[in-house]
């Protein structure tokens, strides 16, 4: 219970430290560490293949997609002409935020065994799926055998999240061009 | 490259290591932690960091822009194709228990050859939108 005392902190320490970076470079990198703890949270919940993802993803994929992107529009945050937006953002994000602690009053507690999720499907996934799918790793079990269609949805939206960037950013290209 | 010392003799070393893990953890995701999107993600960081290690060059040598697009497509056609088959052999969309009498086997087939497709459009489709954005030219 202490290290998750201990992580959460330091995540919100975190995320104070991504917005008051000067450099976007600086906030980047801070963002990559964020994922970092992310990842020891999910670890110490034991949810290995969330880790796994979160590792590869969160600290490695998308800081460097995101030093792609500063490298093109550089490393300075330019504030002029814009007062009007950032207070129309900040009242947005605020009222996101008072909803997202709203809702979190009802939330079950973390472990609470007469929570929703843990009284329906959930135990049949745990004693079931060796004797019904004959592997190990339930997640797999539930990812690919009972929840086979879901999946097939979830790769289709790669597929059309890879296909469109490349050629958005190609079509804007030949417009530049001409 | 200049002065990318530091990055190249890490390059080196772990590069092989991860596209072996990615490789582990795409044929062993039944046994241990992983699957095809944790192996497809894996596999597209190796390829990256040998980007920024040789430049975009040397990696669409190895693997071109029109490759990867495909691939990205047939994983998801090999995910619907199996799919598909068992609505020919009389079951439903997705059921496995088409593919094999023993009904353990056949869940083994379906999940094994279901990563693969999952594990290919991940990789394909995270290589694509970082070759992208490395691209991308502002005016």
């Amino acid at each position: 219970m202490t290290i998750n005392f201990i992580l959460c902190n330091m995540l919100i320490v975190i995320a104070i430290l991504v917005f008051i970076q000067k450099s976007l470079l600086n906030s980047v990198l801070m963002l990559g560490l964020f994922s970092l703890i992310m990842t020891l949270c999910y670890i110490n919940f034991g949810a290995l293949d969330v880790a796994i993802t979160e590792a590869a993803v969160g600290v490695a994929i998308s800081t460097l997609i995101f030093l792609a992107v500063i490298k093109v529009v550089g490393v300075n945050i330019e504030t002029n002409n814009r007062k009007l937006l950032y207070y129309i953002t900040a009242i947005i994000s605020s009222v996101v935020i008072l909803f997202l602690i709203f809702i979190n009053i009802d939330t079950p507690l973390l472990g609470d065994i007469l929570s929703p999720i843990h009284s329906l499907s959930a135990n049949h996934y745990v004693s079931e799926s060796y004797k019904e799918i004959g592997i190990p790793n339930m997640v797999t079990a539930i990812l690919a055998s009972y929840r086979g269609f879901d999946t097939l949805g979830e790769v289709f939206v790669i597929f059309t999240a890879g296909i469109s960037v490349f050629y958005i950013i190609k079509m804007k290209d030949k417009h530049d061009e001409k | 490259m200049k002065n990318r010392l530091i990055a190249s003799k890490i390059g080196y070393f772990i590069i092989p290591i991860l596209l072996l893990y990615a490789l582990y953890v795409q044929f062993h995701g039944d046994y241990s932690p992983g699957g095809g999107f944790q192996a497809g993600v894996l596999l597209a960081s190796g390829l990256i960091l040998y980007e920024i290690i040789h430049g975009m060059d040397e990696l669409l040598k190895i693997i071109s822009i029109k490759t990867i697009q495909k691939l990205s497509a047939i994983g998801v056609l090999l995910y619907f194709i199996i799919g598909l088959i068992p609505i020919f052999l009389n079951k439903e969309f997705l059921n496995y228990y088409a593919y094999s009498d023993s009904k353990l086997l056949a869940q083994h087939i379906g999940i094994f050859l279901i990563e693969l497709g999952v594990g290919i459009t991940v990789f394909s489709s995270i290589l694509l939108i970082y070759i992208s954005f490395s691209k991308f030219k502002v005016n």
